[in-house]
């Protein structure tokens, strides 16, 4: 075992080495096998070429796939580029191999929360609480729960903006919740209450 | 009367309201009926993909089923980019995986829901516009020409890839051709299809400020005096950031920014409160020509 090994202390089962990593990655990209049409790329770098935001990535779409396949999941998982992905899909679109890479960070980004954290990981524990608590997003309310979480200061510069939405009436005041909200907190609390063991399967 | 099922979507309520009131206007003067899917939640958006895969679309599939069973054989509307996006890609997963559907429906059972069947096709109004009612009638029915109005059409990313209704994914013209039969001046719009950075805004502000600021500066240096969006978080990333953005490129970067919507709404006659138009930060100002008193007297 590497000396790393405590960083790699997972909530949901302990996942010690890259060939586990590996493996837990697979089993997520499978059901829609994203793992088959990941092994035919060819490293062109049409996905870098066409990502808006690669000029800002420590690690570009074409060097995550090489790195995976190379067996350095770990630095991918901690690399802030998977948190630069706005799904803007232009990689998916162009990728002459028929690679879904858009899919394939999302499965990154799960196996990067679900190892403990990610630049990623504020942003979506509030878009989560949000929607579990309401069952809509409820704008003031996501964001203060982000900023609560990142430093208000960035809820404090955001106050202009905020004003401006309010005189327009473009922002909600009470966050109102769907009569369904029982039936959609059995949907979300079904992840929560059964996370993936370590074998990657669901009791 | 042609019926439409009604997806909002939360941004609709809330930002995105002039879409919501612009899109009601369009569709009303047309004859389309909107027919709102009762208690509807959030479709997951980009950030439940980062959560877990089954949940994330087992939220939007409660949406299809809910609009299945209150509207059957009907199509239904999703105006918000992100939602059209979520709401097809997982009709068409779950259509060509098994173990997948297996699974959600299984989840949704036990949330005390119904199963999907499978039948609703999720639209974009764009593309009802232009392929269910068609650019000659829409063309008939406009009473204010646009004139004055050179538009830059921002179509953004996830309305055109990767699960569009057919325009082009690389060079859309599905806006460009409605508003041209609707009497604007269409600009050849260089970011057409740029990312408008989405969350980038809030994760990852000064990436998010570029990718804002790049199409802003194409929209000023191109001619337009106005941007047409189809999405409320690039109407919100392109309105109501201009100040930083300015700041940000080194020099003023002041645009309208319309739902395609409201600017049609306008040109099939309804009235700006109609479409929503006191709701935009930046107002429209000065794009359209004064209608001409003949013109609406024909």
């Amino acid at each position: 075992m590497s000396t790393g090994q405590a960083a790699l202390d997972f909530s949901a089962g302990l996942l010690t080495t890259e060939h586990e990593l590996r493996r837990r990655l697979l089993d997520d990209v499978a059901r829609l096998d994203a793992a088959g049409k990941l092994a035919r790329c060819q490293q062109c770098g049409t996905c870098t070429g066409s990502c808006p935001v690669s000029y800002a990535m420590d690690i570009t779409p074409r060097g995550m796939i090489a790195r995976v396949r190379a067996g350095d999941i770990d630095s991918v998982l901690a690399s802030r580029s998977i948190w630069l992905c706005a799904s803007c899909y232009a990689c998916t679109a162009r990728c002459p191999a028929g690679v879904p890479f858009t899919d394939f960070v999302y499965a990154l980004k799960r196996l990067a929360l679900a190892r403990g954290g990610g630049s990623g990981r504020a942003f979506t524990d509030a878009f989560r609480a949000t929607i579990g608590s309401l069952g809509r997003n409820h704008e003031p309310l996501f964001m203060l729960r982000y900023y609560a979480r990142v430093g208000l200061l960035g809820l404090v510069k955001r106050t202009g903006t905020a004003l401006r939405l309010l005189v327009k009436r473009r922002l909600p005041f009470l966050p109102r919740r769907i009569a369904g909200i029982g039936e959609l907190r059995g949907i979300l609390g079904r992840s929560a209450a059964a996370p993936r063991d370590a074998a990657g399967t669901r009791p | 009367m042609t019926r439409y099922a009604y997806y909002p979507g939360c941004s609709l309520e809330a930002v995105g309201k002039p879409y919501d009131l612009s899109l009601r206007a369009v569709f009303g003067r047309l004859g389309l009926e909107l027919q709102d899917v009762t208690d509807w939640n959030c479709c997951g958006a980009t950030a439940y993909a980062a959560v877990d895969e089954t949940t994330a679309l087992t939220l939007a599939a409660r949406n299809l089923s809910l609009a299945e069973a209150q509207h059957p054989g009907t199509d239904m509307v999703a105006p918000c980019s992100a939602c059209y996006l979520v709401l097809r890609k997982t009709h068409r997963l779950l259509a060509e995986h098994a173990g997948l559907k297996a699974d959600v429906d299984r989840v949704l059972a036990e949330g005390g829901g119904r199963p999907y069947q499978g039948g609703v096709t999720v639209r974009h109004p764009l593309d009802v516009l232009v392929n269910d009612v068609g650019l000659d009638a829409i063309a008939k029915r406009v009473v204010r020409p646009l004139t004055g109005a050179r538009i830059a059409p921002y179509y953004g990313c996830q309305m055109v890839r990767p699960e569009g209704a057919g325009d082009d994914r690389e060079h859309p013209m599905w806006l460009d051709d409605l508003f041209r039969r609707a009497g604007a001046e269409v600009i050849d719009f260089s970011m057409k299809v740029r990312c408008c950075g989405g969350m980038l805004m809030t994760t990852a502000e000064p990436v998010g400020r570029r990718l804002a600021a790049d199409i802003l500066a194409a929209a000023v240096d191109e001619g337009a005096n106005v941007v047409v969006t189809t999405c409320p978080l690039c109407q919100v990333n392109l309105e109501l950031f201009q100040g930083t953005l300015g700041k940000f490129a080194g020099r003023p970067l002041h645009m309208p920014v319309a739902y395609f919507t409201q600017l049609l709404g306008l040109a099939l006659g309804a009235s700006e409160r109609e479409v929503g138009l006191p709701l935009n930060v930046v107002p429209l100002r000065g794009v359209l020509a004064p209608p001409r008193r003949e013109a609406l007297h024909v």
